[in-house]
């Protein structure tokens, strides 16, 4: 149960880990911008020997890169395919019936497919290396200048912390209602649609219930200590830019230029 | 032997950063008719333990025997086992959801597809053992106190009859006289219906006076094990397990070490007060026989 909940985040010491989360988030969405721009095949190996690099330096065992893969296959084969039966071309490999397949489908295909699973890791390594707490810390610090026009990001950051904070413990409770229902004979899992959305009721009323206790438990808790939003508020864990997020942006722009080079005189 | 514990163990989370192992070498069994109490610090593995024995939670290795038969062995006998091995959570007062209390109690014996007329007769008996009168069984559960709603949650699963009972700390949070009373019917009961009783708990006092047989868990393990008096007389191993023994417990081995005659396996107030009058009156006898 637990492990669907703490999102994906693998705890570990690590560089990667210890970077600024506004490094991280930024240097992701940087990275997957310029996958878009990449078309040359030199320019894909110096993207993926960067990203292989990081995942590295994170010390998170490789296999947990690739589970994000998986919920991705079906879109992956699809658009490879579609990528290899429609791109026009010269060299034929395969003609049958209407499908005809190129070599530069092939090797489109292959480009794409290449470009989707860099994307997905790169925001997985993310994901692993950074908490969901500091995402959304990262989230509001950047998107403070928002505030000046009146968008409410500490609140939208506040209401994001909450959520994520209070999934793990409604999954528990999920768990803990249901085992109890099950041992008072609940069937969760057979019977007709009407039959199984009846027996929905034992677990989501007590649910509900819980819920709404603790967010009232939980309104009192930071009305008693004085909560009053944004204005003034200050924080626990201030970000601040080190070395090392210096350090990351430097090679992050000699990896922007490489690739560029790559790209376009090569 | 109505239940078997063979080799259990369990990983929380297995495969991932999170596994933790939170029982291991589990090894026990429960005789009909037995009233047996589980202790141990938090998160010594209590919980998932007793989840283990009505197949809510798939052992990671080991097997459990209910009347010889393991108990995952056929899918579909789950329903029926966890009929003859009724578990009561910890703080059960959550999971109502009825609109009363007498409707949350049916919930169990409906599922177990009884007739309408036994089904009520089942709720009304058990209600009654808990001791909640008629008045309040069309209340809804926010009109009930925390205590009455335990008891409502405790008779929700003793309408279901079961062989065996599990109660996991059924009396935390609750006051004095409330647990008194809960556990006192809970043994009346056990005398009346010969059903075996496993009781979780914190509270030493309380389980000493019930129980015949007592499982010290520490770490996920059984540490050790024996009739109350044996394992309450056991001070040294008690705290090695990580808990506080019972007062009179440690005040009698004190007593002991100061060269008292004291026996072992005193550890009541009522025991402790008997002992230490025969001891008095001993005393003055031999001063009485000096002069
Ligand atoms: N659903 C779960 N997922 C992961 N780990 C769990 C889960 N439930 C319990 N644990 C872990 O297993 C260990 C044993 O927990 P358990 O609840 O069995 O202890 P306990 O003896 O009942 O404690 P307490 O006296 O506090 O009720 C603990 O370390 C706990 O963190
Ligand atoms: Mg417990």
């Amino acid at each position: 149960m637990r492990k669907i909940v703490i999102g994906q985040y693998y705890p570990a010491t690590s560089i990667i880990h210890s970077l600024d989360p506004r490094i991280k988030l930024g240097g992701t969405v940087f990275f997957i911008v310029t996958l878009f721009t990449v078309n040359e095949w030199g320019a894909y190996a110096v993207a993926i020997s960067a990203l292989a690099s990081v995942i590295a330096l994170s010390k998170v065992p490789p296999k947990f890169m690739f589970r994000g893969l998986r919920t991705m296959f079906f879109i992956l084969v699809f658009t490879a395919s579609l990528n290899i039966f429609l791109t026009p071309g010269e060299n034929v490999l395969v003609e049958w019936f209407i499908f005809r397949i190129t070599s530069e489908g092939v090797s489109q295909a292959a480009r794409i497919g290449l470009r989707l699973i860099t994307l997905v890791t790169a925001s997985t390594v993310m994901t692993l290396t950074t908490t969901p707490i500091q995402l959304t810390d990262a989230i509001e610090s950047l998107l403070s200048p928002l505030k000046k026009i009146r968008v409410p990001v500490h609140e939208i950051a506040m209401m994001m912390t909450i959520a994520l904070r209070f999934i793990p413990t409604l999954m528990e409770e999920v768990d803990k209602i249901m085992k109890a229902q099950m041992a008072r004979g609940a069937d969760f899992d057979t019977g007709g649609l009407v039959k199984r959305a009846k027996s929905l009721l034992p677990l989501l009323i007590p649910l509900f219930i819980s819920a709404f206790r603790r967010a009232d438990e939980l309104a009192q808790a930071m009305d008693a200590r004085c909560y009053r939003g944004d204005v003034g508020r200050t924080k626990m864990k201030i970000m601040r830019f080190a070395r090392r997020d210096f350090i990351a942006c430097v090679i992050a722009i000699i990896y922007a230029v490489a690739l560029t080079a790559l790209n376009n005189f090569l | 032997m109505i239940l078997e514990v063979e080799n259990l163990s369990h990983v929380y989370d297995f495969g991932t950063p999170f596994a933790r192992h939170a029982i291991k070498n589990i090894n026990f069994s429960l005789k009909a008719n037995e009233f047996v109490g589980i202790i141990g610090h938090t998160g010594s593995g209590k919980s998932t333990l007793v989840q283990h024995l009505n197949a809510l939670i798939k052992p990671s290795g080991g097997r459990i025997l209910l009347a010889d038969e393991d108990i995952h062995a056929d899918k579909t006998k789950l329903k029926s086992v966890r009929q003859r091995v009724g578990l009561v959570f910890q703080y059960p007062e959550h999971q109502l959801f009825e609109v009363n209390i007498y409707k949350d109690v049916c919930f169990g014996p409906l599922n177990m597809g009884l007739e309408p007329d036994e089904v009520a007769l089942r709720a009304k008996e058990a209600l009654q053992l808990v001791g909640l009168s008629e008045e309040l069984y069309n209340k809804s559960p926010f009109e009930l106190s925390g205590g009455q709603r335990r008891r409502a949650a405790i008779a929700g699963v003793l309408a279901m009859h079961p062989d065996i009972l599990i109660l996991d700390e059924p009396t935390a949070g609750l006051d004095p006289a409330g647990r008194d009373a809960i556990l006192s019917q809970i043994a009346k009961m056990q005398k009346a219906v010969g059903n075996t009783v496993v009781l979780v708990s914190h509270n030493m006092e309380e389980i000493s006076r019930l129980v015949d047989r007592i499982l010290v868990m520490s770490a996920g393990e059984i540490f050790f094990s024996g009739t109350p008096a044996e394992v309450f007389s056991d001070t040294e191993k008690l705290t090695a397990a990580g808990l506080a023994p019972p007062p009179i417990a440690i005040l009698m081995s004190e007593l002991r070490a100061c060269g008292f005659n004291i026996p072992s396996g005193i550890f009541t107030v009522d025991a402790a007060a008997e002992v230490l009058t025969s001891l008095k009156r001993s005393e003055k006898r031999e001063k009485g026989a000096e002069q």
